[in-house]
């Protein structure tokens, strides 16, 4: 068994002998879950809930978990994804990207309109993809996951998750 | 690779939202101290509750060996043989002096393709695959197959006369008293088959720690009801939703057992290997002994207990308190992926399944009346099937450990060696 330090985790001083500051850790992975299931979902109200979801069930056992066998990111996002399926099996007619956008209620800067712009266009050529397509997308993306992260985490080997990216990001940009 | 358009999606989340989520990940930090302490106290009483009522089953079974070792042809092994199904701490059925000339007529005058099986019923199915594989070359007629376990199962096997059985599947090796009696009884040549192994594994993610349980655990954790705290004397619907309160060395984390449905094998060999003997030791403080039968050797059905989601791995990884009910078949193809509990300090493996001293494992032997044996046609080729379709049948959970093992059990079916102990 190796123990998988990521980047961010040396960064953060999170090795079995340094104390850890959670803090740090939830300010730098919060962001990035809360865009994965953005990217996954695009519900802006699911997207507060399934964060949080997340958050409370890592937390909750964040001092028991094995570091041996996975890294904090890869642990935490295994917990988001499956917060996700769990999401999606619950609501067979969940919201579709798309039409979450035009949920959303609070006034957003030019910015951010634009971002949502293209958040619908994405799911407008996303609609057809597999889940796992999908799925790394909203990884790679929206958690800002390097590919060895995803791979720790969907269990496809990393070159096959560049393999895959690449196709998926170029099939994209054509159609952009 | 230009992806600078899917980068640019990406939004910081709003402050409000992040600084409100964290506010309430501290608040459930410094709220998770308390039920350890509101807890300490009430564990403390279950565990002196706990501790007397077993030194008292400890002094009946003293008391019980004290009586039995006076009497010269009652074995000590026979005393503390494992309880079984629906026989609880019974004594052995009495049998009579030997065969009558009656039974041994009955015996002889039986047609010679038929013959009748008995054991537990998981067993049944292993016994209808065999007779569909030997029935692709050639007739078999089919054994008439009682559920019994593994006592009565015995009883059966020795006492020909009244029940005619011929050969009996038993969740434990016969032991020497039971063999002598046999012989008693007319049944000279009884051949021993290791049919194969069954064992349960409660097991978490490997990405938590797996807890140590006792089986005395597992039934305050597991059953539907247990012994009153406040009255050991009666049961009450088991109220325990915590490990911490089950027992005070674990964890107080929830307890959440997924696990398969009421009528699925891992769930009888949990009720059979575990709950039965340590329900047992609380015969004398119930002693109400068909109350016990159903409420402490039962799994509870409220949401404790639950049955697994399609995704059992992901639910575990997801799940970091999740303890998971399964058989040691699915525990050894997803071992990469799990940690299996120990229970009595012993980890389930196949080497401590192989020398018995996993306690939630049993060894399944199959037992014929070798003289029999001959006058029933295609009688070895049968017991050969069995040994092969023991691995085959599926929704039984029996396994065959090793090659070396199965080799050596389809030698014994076509030998048929005559057993002594």
């Amino acid at each position: 068994m190796t123990l998988e330090v990521s980047t961010f985790e040396q960064r953060v001083g999170m090795t079995q002998a340094l104390p850890i500051d959670w803090d740090r850790i939830y300010a730098e992975h919060a962001p990035r879950v809360y865009n994965y299931f953005r990217f996954r979902l695009g519900t802006n109200v699911d997207v507060e809930d399934l964060t949080s979801r997340t958050f409370e069930k890592a937390w909750r056992s964040r001092e028991k978990y094995n570091r041996n066998v996975a890294g904090f990111s890869t642990w935490l996002f295994k917990i988001a994804r499956n917060v996700a399926v769990d999401h999606l099996r619950a609501q067979r007619n969940y919201v579709t990207i798309d039409e979450s956008l035009q949920l959303a209620t609070e006034a957003t800067p030019e910015t951010d309109a634009e971002r949502s712009s293209n958040l619908a266009r994405l799911a407008a050529l996303t609609k057809d993809l597999s889940e796992r397509d999908r799925d790394l997308l909203a990884l790679k993306y929206g958690a800002v996951a390097t590919n060895r992260e995803i791979a720790r985490v969907t269990g496809l080997s990393e070159s096959n998750v560049g393999t895959l990216l690449h196709r998926l990001v170029q099939t994209l940009r054509s159609r952009w | 690779m230009n992806d600078d358009f899917l980068h640019r999606i990406r939004i910081d989340p709003p402050r409000r939202f992040i600084a409100r989520l964290k506010a309430r990940l501290d608040l459930k930090d410094k709220e998770s101290l308390k039920p350890l302490r509101r807890t300490w106290l009430r564990n403390a009483i279950l565990l002196t509750l706990v501790g007397v009522s077993g030194l008292a089953a400890a002094l009946i079974v003293t008391k019980i060996y004290r009586q039995e070792s006076t009497s010269p042809t009652t074995s000590a092994a026979q005393v503390f043989q494992a309880p079984e199904p629906g026989n609880a701490l019974a004594p052995l059925a009495p049998h009579v002096a030997g065969p009558t000339p009656a039974a041994t007529s009955l015996v002889d005058s039986r047609a010679a393709g038929s013959f009748r099986m008995a054991g537990p019923s998981l067993f049944r199915s292993t016994v209808q695959e065999s007779v569909r594989v030997l029935r692709r070359n050639g007739s078999f007629t089919e054994p008439d197959y009682d559920t019994k376990d593994s006592t009565a199962a015995v009883a059966a096997f020795c006492s020909a006369g009244a029940h005619l059985v011929d050969a009996v599947v038993l969740t434990r090796r016969i032991l020497a008293g039971e063999l002598k009696d046999c012989g008693a009884h007319g049944i000279k040549r009884v051949a021993e088959v290791k049919l194969g192994y069954q064992a349960i594994v409660f097991a978490r993610s490997n990405l938590y720690p797996a807890p140590t349980l006792t089986p005395r655990d597992i039934v305050f954790a597991l059953a539907r009801e247990i012994p009153d705290p406040a009255n050991a004397q009666r049961l009450v619907k088991n109220p325990n939703v915590s490990w911490g309160q089950v027992n005070s060395a674990l964890l107080d984390e929830r307890i959440d057992i997924p696990g398969p449905s009421a009528n699925a094998s891992a769930v009888t060999a949990v009720r059979e290997i575990l709950l039965d003997t340590a329900c047992a030791t609380f015969l004398s403080l119930v002693g109400d002994k068909s109350r016990l039968d159903d409420g402490c050797k039962s799994i509870r059905a409220d949401s404790v207990y639950h049955e697994v989601p399609s995704d059992l791995n992901g639910y575990l990884e997801a799940h970091p308190e999740a303890l998971a009910l399964m058989d040691y078949k699915y525990f050894a193809v997803y071992r990469g992926q799990l940690a299996g509990a120990s229970i009595d300090g012993v980890a389930p493996s196949e080497p401590s399944l192989t020398d018995g001293s996993y306690p939630a494992s049993r060894t399944l032997y199959l037992y014929i009346n070798a003289s029999r044996a001959d006058s029933i046609p295609r009688m070895r080729d049968f017991t050969a099937a069995l040994v092969e379709s023991v691995a085959m049948t599926p929704g039984t959970a029996l396994m065959m450990l090793s090659e070396t093992d199965r080799r050596a059990s389809r030698m014994a079916a076509y030998t048929l060696s005559d057993l002594t102990l």
